[in-house]
């Protein structure tokens, strides 16, 4: 993981913007797997204290359902750097190298549109909530504004797409065409 | 006139599964407007946009109409209190001013119509696994008692000084088997189909609120229909208004009986004034605070309560 | 434009994306996107469509995810890890290794057994599929097993958990078709008990057929003073987490949802008494855990607002309403709508098929003359062979996702066959002996 951000090696302006931005990326990642832990922990306390009839946090279920969002907004961009995501290499692996390269780096290019413009219109319904007050009405009782949680999309779409456009323009490619022809 | 080509056609959605009688009441409500013939309502199947983010969508006019509870968007518009709680029938606050009340709030802050009030006569009760006790004041005492929370009665019985405990109505039946919870609040209909009577056999009386449906519409779609389209769907909303809540109140009668047939144990509780007082004040106390806390006008609060309660 | 149009061009459009190596979730929101666009965006310019047919989607999405049902996912998951990165997992697994002696493929027998604990407990096949497939796949992968005797139980095992109690798809459908909850959870156990006889059987042959398919190799037999030892060191504790997280659902302590933490917490617990715990492992398993829940979260983004939109579109009661509208013999009526349910399976999770299928199918099956109990145990196997279905299931798709490098998407779907025939054959069984769902509801009574 290290070899993505060696600032030691690096030192013109774009290699040194570049690193801050993947230390970012990263960092989103780590806060997610923290939240995910913190998860843990909730429903062990907030169970518990329910089972012994004791007061707990009222917001304590809505950090759990919440964290679903903020996990998977948080921690996308980086499982797409880690070519972590679900895909299957039955063409990419059957064509040769020169077709892959540019089927792969369409396909990272159509990636990128389809997030920039998630990111871009979550990013209006994010606004627009803001704007109108808009409540979690199902959690009406806990007067939480909807665009706190919604804000988490246009930022985890953002930066999934710009892990795409890396795949774009970089020298590695989401397709490695080795599945099934490495075994 | 029946069977006349209608030239407008308005999208509708709808919150709960179809087996549901609000649901089937409200395809009905669609299938007497198309009926009639002035305008088309389209209805847009289950699960087409989810129940609790139907009223946004209303109001931003992805959709165009809903029937849906008020108090799916009593956050947004906390005067939504008044229709929930109420123990009027829709031909009263039609005629003594409330609904139009209702309606002027809905088009001033979510530019929403509020074309009515349909599938009422339906009131709630609570249930438990064990008999419930009553404490020197003549209220039931709670103390003993885990609640499944929700957002139409928690504030009511918080002010009980019951626990309320969230969580999803998927977990509700193995929760209340194993008594994670040990009562909840449900409408007279509804349980059996919920299969909570299985382990909840007492019913506390008497019942209290009320359960309201909204025809609601986006502003815009509103104002675009001619005025003999706004009159045969204005009348289509009021005469359902009176025949579902005439089947509403049969059902009620009938799974009351079903269920104390079956073995449900009923409970009155002493102070039976007091305690559909808390019900009230607990819910216009929540009116207020929220309210202030948007820094919204008071004014409609004390007019809604006289209007909207006998 | 007429249902079938529709459908074909989104399940063609998806399909094709995948296939040419998109991941899987952006495929579902690429076609979200323009699907949402022409039917949430109503008329006007472009952007303005774009505006609200997208900004649906978030609304959408924020409804189906901000939701409890899906904290067993990440839960059994950090379960897994944390067994994993302590040890404790191989621990447990060299020991009853050695208890088993020389039975081949026994590790698979293990695995059947484990999922379906884990999928029973935690009621989310996706969960205990992910959570095995990081168990158990790589150990195996080790000691020489071919990937179907390692993917394809734990891809079965699913079937059995949500047949056997507690169930909380089971739950659901009852509540939903407006069942006898009770009998149905009952209903479930004889048929769940056959399906892992048949796997066990299925298992022995595939062994017996191709002995290189689970490799004999060594191990010193121990004697029975050590079995003892083995069995309450390194069996009993790391089973016992399991059986404590039960005992905590049927006390009332936890719902069966909660209780997935309260098995991380006893993995943690059992760590520190065997003194394997350390910074680095849970921060690992944080880590490991955090990997595939996101995987899982963003193929269950895409699909769910999916399905949203599909219900929009008409698309999904067209095709019911269509099949369903035939007026065709009891057994063709029940083949058709096994078939939609596979057919939807391929592209939905199971609780937005539940609630597209159930208020159609059941009352048709009541005018049939169907048993509802019987329906519902035969509705609930096809929602889990739809899962696991070749080439479309969500569930292949987590598997792909959590097996070790260079495993071929082909090699899942081969592996996932001889157990979903399984299943199809129980399917077959109970058709012709409704008795084996009727029976132990009607002696229970
Ligand atoms: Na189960
Ligand atoms: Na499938």
């Amino acid at each position: 993981m290290a070899a993505d951000f060696n600032p030691d090696e690096k030192h013109g302006l774009l290699d040194r913007l570049d690193a801050g931005y993947s230390l970012v990326v990263r960092t989103m990642f780590y806060a997610a797997s923290l939240y995910v832990g913190m998860m843990m922990v909730v429903i062990v306390y907030y169970t518990s204290f329910r089972s012994l009839g004791w007061d707990y946090n009222d917001y304590s279920f809505t950090f759990i359902e919440y964290g679903f969002i903020y996990v998977l907004m948080l921690g996308c961009p980086w499982m797409v750097r880690q070519r972590a995501h679900v895909y299957i290499e039955l063409v990419t692996a059957a064509i040769p190298d020169r077709a892959r390269v540019v089927l792969s780096k369409a396909i990272a290019a159509t990636c990128f549109l389809v997030c920039l413009l998630l990111a871009i219109y979550t990013g209006m319904q994010t606004w627009q909530d803001y704007n109108w007050g808009q409540y979690d009405e199902l959690r009406g009782q806990l007067d939480i504004k909807r665009w706190i949680v919604i804000i988490a999309m246009p930022i985890g779409f953002g930066f999934t797409a710009l892990e795409f456009l890396r795949f774009v323009f970089g020298s590695s490619l989401i397709h490695t065409g080795e599945m099934g022809v490495h075994e | 006139a029946p069977g006349a080509q209608a030239e407008t056609t308005l999208s509708l959605v709808y919150p709960f599964p179809d087996f549901l009688v609000y649901t089937k009441s409200c395809k009905e409500f669609a299938e007497k407007v198309n009926a009639a013939g002035v305008v088309k309502i389209d209805v847009k199947p289950f699960n087409s946009i989810g129940m609790f983010e139907q009223a946004g969508e209303i109001r931003k006019g992805t959709v165009d109409m809903t029937c849906l509870p008020a108090a799916f968007y009593a956050r947004g518009l906390p005067e939504n209190e008044a229709i929930s709680t109420s123990n009027s029938s829709p031909a009263e606050v039609r005629a003594n001013g409330g609904m139009a009340i209702i309606d002027e709030l809905h088009q001033k802050y979510m530019n929403m119509k509020y074309l009515g009030w349909v599938d009422t006569g339906v009131k709630f009760h609570v249930y438990f696994k064990d008999a419930p006790k009553f404490g020197d004041d003549g209220l039931p005492d709670l103390s003993d008692v885990k609640m499944r929370d929700n957002p139409i009665y928690g504030a009511f019985f918080r002010a009980l000084n019951a626990e309320t405990h969230q969580m999803p109505v998927t977990d509700v039946y193995s929760a209340i088997q194993k008594g994670v919870v040990n009562a909840s609040a449900w409408t007279s209909i509804g349980v059996k189909g919920l299969k909570w009577d299985e382990f909840l056999r007492h019913r506390l009386d008497p019942d209290f609120y009320q359960t309201d449906i909204g025809i609601i519409m986006n502003l815009d779609t509103w104002n675009s229909l001619s005025e003999t389209e706004q009159k045969a769907l204005q009348a289509a909303v009021i005469e359902h208004e009176e025949s579902s809540r005439k089947a509403r109140m049969a059902e009620v009668v009938q799974e009351k009986a079903d269920l104390e047939a079956a073995g449900m144990q009923v409970h009155v509780v002493p102070n039976a004034d007091k305690y559909l007082e808390i019900a009230l004040d607990s819910a216009y106390d929540r009116m207020t605070e929220r309210l202030k806390s948007d820094d919204r006008p008071l004014d409609a609060v004390e007019k809604l309560r006289g209007l909207y309660i006998k | 434009m007429e249902w079938y149009w529709t459908l074909s061009i989104f399940f063609g459009s998806i399909l094709g994306l995948m296939i040419i190596g998109f991941p899987v979730g952006v495929a579902f929101l690429a076609v979200n996107i323009v699907a949402a666009m022409v039917y949430f965006g109503g008329n006007g310019p472009l952007l303005l469509q774009l505006e609200r047919g997208v900004g649906t989607l978030a609304g959408n999405a924020f409804g189906s995810m901000a939701n409890f049902a899906l904290v067993p996912i990440p839960m059994f998951l950090l379960m897994g890890e944390l067994f994993f990165h302590t040890g404790l997992a191989n621990r447990m697994f060299n020991a009853i290794e050695r208890l088993m002696g020389r039975v081949p493929a026994r590790l698979s027998y293990v695995t059947v057994a484990g999922g379906t604990a884990f999928a029973t407990l935690s009621g989310s096949s996706m969960g205990s599929t992910a959570l095995m497939g990081t168990l158990m796949v790589p150990e195996m992968t080790k000691r020489g097993y071919k990937k179907r005797m390692s993917i394809g139980p734990i891809l079965g095992t699913g079937g059995i958990a949500m047949l056997i109690p507690p169930s909380a798809l089971a739950v659901l459908l009852g509540t939903l078709a407006e069942l006898d909850i009770g009998a149905l959870l009952i209903a479930g156990v004889v048929p769940g008990l056959i399906l892992a006889v048949m796997y066990a059987i299925l298992i022995y042959a595939m062994a017996k057929l191709d002995p290189d398919a689970a490799p004999p190799y060594d191990v010193e037999m121990a004697s029975w003073g050590e079995r003892i030892v083995l069995l309450l060191r390194d069996v009993v504790p790391m089973i016992s987490v399991v059986i404590g997280v039960i005992i905590l659902i049927m006390v009332g302590w936890a719902t069966p949802s909660e209780a997935a933490a309260f098995g991380c917490l006893g993995v943690v617990f059992l760590a520190i008494v065997f003194r394997s715990l350390s910074i680095a492992a849970l921060w690992k398993s944080l880590q490991g855990a955090t990997r595939v829940t996101v995987v899982a979260l963003l193929i269950i983004f895409g699909s769910a607002t999916f399905s949203k939109t599909l219900a929009f579109s008409g698309g999904s009661n067209g095709l019911i309403e269509w099949v369903t509208a035939f007026d065709i013999s009891a057994y063709t009526m029940l083949a058709a709508m096994f078939l939609i349910l596979l057919l939807l399976g391929m592209f939905m999770d199971q609780l937005s098929m539940m609630l597209l299928t159930v208020p159609i199918f059941f009352p048709l099956a009541l005018q049939y003359g169907f048993d509802p109990i019987w329906f519902g145990v035969i509705t609930l196997l096809a929602m889990e062979i739809s899962f696991t279905t070749p080439p479309f299931g969500l569930l292949l798709f987590v598997m792909q996702g959590v097996a070790p490098p260079g495993t071929r998407f082909s090699e899942i779907c081969i592996a996932a066959i001889p157990f979903m025939a399984c299943a199809m054959l129980l399917v077959l069984l109970i058709v012709a002996f409704p008795e084996i769902v009727t029976w132990l509801p009607s002696v229970s009574r």
